[in-house]
């Protein structure tokens, strides 16, 4: 089942929760609701269960259309971050009850329950009760619990929020297959970008209820709509730099230059501000620059250790456009040797930069080709 | 050990019918953060509590500036404790919350502008300055979570207590306020506690790092150690983004002498550093492999992929090796199929080994 919104609109009294919003999900794929705390995720997810009403727009299950439904006649399940399951009921059980309330004949039960938990490999556990299980086993009861009726669309809501980061990691994989494997047209909602682009086909990135760009997980990283996504896709977040962009494709920052590249030329030149992901910073171990590479100099402010990589935050020499103190983010090899205070030098070459408007934050190359796609 | 900050002396807390929590020993100098993680349920919570009096310790001693706490009422401790349940009151403001704890009898009294002004300056620097008027009730639980973050670091405390923090925040917000906070409370010169499950966050904040497992401390140690060389396979498991893979199997002589180890699926040398350390007979061993530790190519071992997972700037295969499931963390721009047949390369430089019946490091 292909899932759509259109126009679809939340407003409380005067506030608007949710403006115009156009979506679309194709048959077997999932969908991501990503964004910060307040964007209005969770009203959209309600409104596609019918938990909400809609105030304006249409919402369609392939092609039909489902926005006055009551929630019971939409036939969709869902994962809540909290499972939400029968404590005093076995793993067995808590799968069963859709079935039972249904009036399901024994026979079928038996057989429906038995498939689902030999596809969660919970067929070892299925006397159990589900409160001695791991969240992690807790949360794929429920999703055996969510799949066992055949749902149209199985909507995630925050489901591994409250586990620890191991049976994340792991429960995100097996999701994300039994999504693929069972070609579950599915939604997820979250405020973590690292589960969304791990999971999703497709996500929408939304901010005080509007839609910032639809795309899949590479193309909100490599080609991000807007600053907004920018930096609100990758950790650490991407460096944003002011500069100025030449008609040729040379790009000048206050002690910096790029020399004209083809990506760039045909732009129109003025000021812009120039994105720069943390892993495209490399540490400079001598004084020499190279040809196409800028290099921003600074110290380092704060170290952070992320096991195999360290995170530099960096106090440039040049100060911004205000003549306040400017600091990049790099991500670089750890445990790196640099101490708070530690000069550094820090080298980059235009291959996966973005340039976005000053003034809009609008990407000014949203048809430039992805990394992959430039790479093949 | 003597400091002016906190130290926690063999403190224990037991519970009926179940595990309690310690002995357990653990020091914070002033303008320290030592960062405490270990999975949900294994008492970091419990810990808070003893320090900032709401739990009564069966045994040990809590200590702050040289002087034993055990006797004090909580508001007598100067600990300032943000709970991980917010336990926000839900018939003030937000403004009015963060105040709440500055307005306490006894507590010398600011001026009404000076409260003012330093309410908004926490809540500026946590962007929910707009929501000041709000009631809680009317907030998301990350807004939330930064209230009760706001509300313990307004106060002039003599340590402060952070029991998961930023775990509901998005990760823009998570990686601004962790290096906020970090500085801001190196700068106040005084302990800090940071109790979160995330052992990467746990990493990036801390100065040290305590890792607790079933109520006891496994590892108290800087990060890099923490993460280079875990002291137990339970440690070993909750550290890294994701965790080292664990293989299950044999140290062995290999042709000339020097030990191998040998498993199911994989036989490979051992470094010469980690071989000298590990003379004497054959023993059952637990292999710790890195996820960034193996690439594909190569034939140290060769594994069935599960799943290819690809992020921003890395891609995380899921893959089997026989019937243990391993993570390897690669490059993004290679992609892989389920049940495509790889062979690996292992860099001998990332392995830890550990004994298979203590579970501890060799």
């Amino acid at each position: 089942m292909s899932l759509d919104l259109q126009g679809v609109a939340k407003s409380y009294g005067d506030v608007a929760a949710v403006h115009a919003l156009d979506l679309h999900c194709p048959t077997g794929q999932m969908l991501g609701l990503l964004g910060p705390s307040g964007c209005g995720k969770s009203t959209t997810l309600k409104m596609i269960a019918g938990i909400e009403e809609v105030s304006a727009g249409r919402i369609l299950f392939s092609g039909r259309e489902v926005q006055a439904l009551p929630p019971g006649a939409r036939n969709i399940a869902m994962v809540f971050e909290d499972y939400a399951l029968y404590a005093h009921l076995s793993v067995f059980e808590n799968i069963a009850f859709p079935l039972r309330v249904r009036g399901t004949p024994k026979p079928e039960v038996a057989g429906k329950v038995g498939a689902i938990l030999k596809l969660l490999r919970l067929d070892g556990i299925a006397g159990e009760k589900v409160r001695k299980l791991s969240g992690g086993a807790q949360q794929r009861v429920s999703i055996g619990r969510a799949l066992v009726r055949n749902p149209e669309v199985i909507v995630f809501d925050e489901p591994l929020s409250h586990l620890d980061a191991d049976q994340k990691v792991e429960l995100r994989t097996e999701i994300k297959r039994l999504q693929q494997l069972q070609g579950l047209t599915s939604i997820l909602v979250t405020h973590d970008q690292t589960e969304a682009i791990a999971m999703c086909d497709v996500i929408a990135v939304m901010n005080a209820g509007e839609l910032q760009q639809l795309g899949s997980p590479q193309e909100l990283y490599d080609r991000p709509a807007n600053t907004f996504v920018a930096q609100f896709i990758g950790e650490p977040p991407m460096n944003l730099l002011a500069a100025e962009l030449a008609p040729d494709g040379r790009l000048t920052g206050p002690d910096w230059r790029l020399p004209p590249a083809a990506a760039r030329a045909g732009l129109t030149g003025g000021p812009v501000t120039a994105g720069l992901r943390p892993e495209a910073l490399r540490l400079l171990r001598d004084e020499t620059g190279g040809d196409g590479l800028a290099v921003l100099a600074g110290r380092v402010a704060f170290r952070e250790h992320r096991g195999d990589t360290d995170i530099l935050l960096v106090a440039l020499d040049a100060p911004g456009p205000d003549g306040a103190e400017l600091h990049v983010s790099a991500d670089v090899p750890g445990p790196s040797p640099l101490r708070q205070g530690d000069r550094v030098r820090l080298g980059f070459d235009g291959s996966r930069l973005c340039l976005f408007d000053p003034v809009t934050g609008r990407n000014l190359q949203a048809d430039a080709p992805l990394a992959t796609e430039a790479a093949a | 050990m003597t400091h002016e900050g906190l130290i926690l002396s063999d403190l224990a807390r037991r519970f009926s019918g179940e595990a309690g929590i310690g002995p357990l020993g653990l020091d914070i100098r002033p303008g320290e953060i030592v960062a405490l993680t270990g999975p949900s349920g294994t008492g970091k919570t419990t810990v808070c509590r003893m320090i900032s009096g709401l739990e009564r310790p069966d045994a040990g001693e809590v200590v702050l500036g040289g002087r034993a706490l055990s006797a004090l009422p909580v508001q007598a401790r100067g600990v300032a404790h943000m709970f991980e349940s917010y336990a926000l009151y839900s018939h003030l403001s937000v403004a009015q919350n963060v105040a709440f704890p500055l307005l306490a009898p006894g507590k010398p009294r600011l001026g009404r502008d000076a409260l003012a002004a330093r309410v908004q300056e926490l809540l500026d620097v946590a962007q929910i300055g707009h929501l000041g008027a709000r009631k809680p009730g009317a907030l998301s639980g990350g807004q939330k979570q930064r209230v009760a973050l706001c509300r313990c670091l307004v106060q002039d405390a003599a340590v402060f207590l952070l029991d998961e923090p930023i775990s509901h925040l998005d990760a823009k917000l998570r990686n601004e306020l962790r290096g906020w906070i970090r500085r801001r409370q190196t700068a106040l010169g005084v302990p800090t506690l940071w109790s979160t499950p995330d052992a990467m966050e746990a990493l990036s904040v801390a100065d040290r790092v305590a890792v607790m497992i079933d109520g006891r401390i496994a590892q108290f140690a800087a990060p890099e150690e923490v993460y280079f060389r875990p002291a137990t396979t339970e440690v070993a498991r909750l550290v890294g983004d994701p965790a080292m893979n664990l293989v299950e199997g044999r140290l062995e002589a290999r042709d000339g002498g020097a030990p191998g180890f040998r498993g199911k699926g994989i036989d490979l040398a051992l470094p010469g550093d980690l071989a000298a350390r590990l003379s004497g007979g054959p023993r059952d061993v637990v292999l710790g492999l890195r996820p960034s530790a193996m690439s594909p190519g190569g034939r140290d071992a060769s594994l069935k992929v599960y799943a290819w997972e690809p992020f921003g700037k890395h891609a995380i295969i899921t893959a089997m090796l026989e019937d243990t499931m391993l993570r390897l963390k690669t490059p993004r721009l290679d992609r892989f199929e389920a049940n495509q047949e790889i062979g690996v390369t292992i860099d001998p430089a990332g392995l830890v080994l550990f004994d298979a019946t203590t579970r501890r490091a060799l």
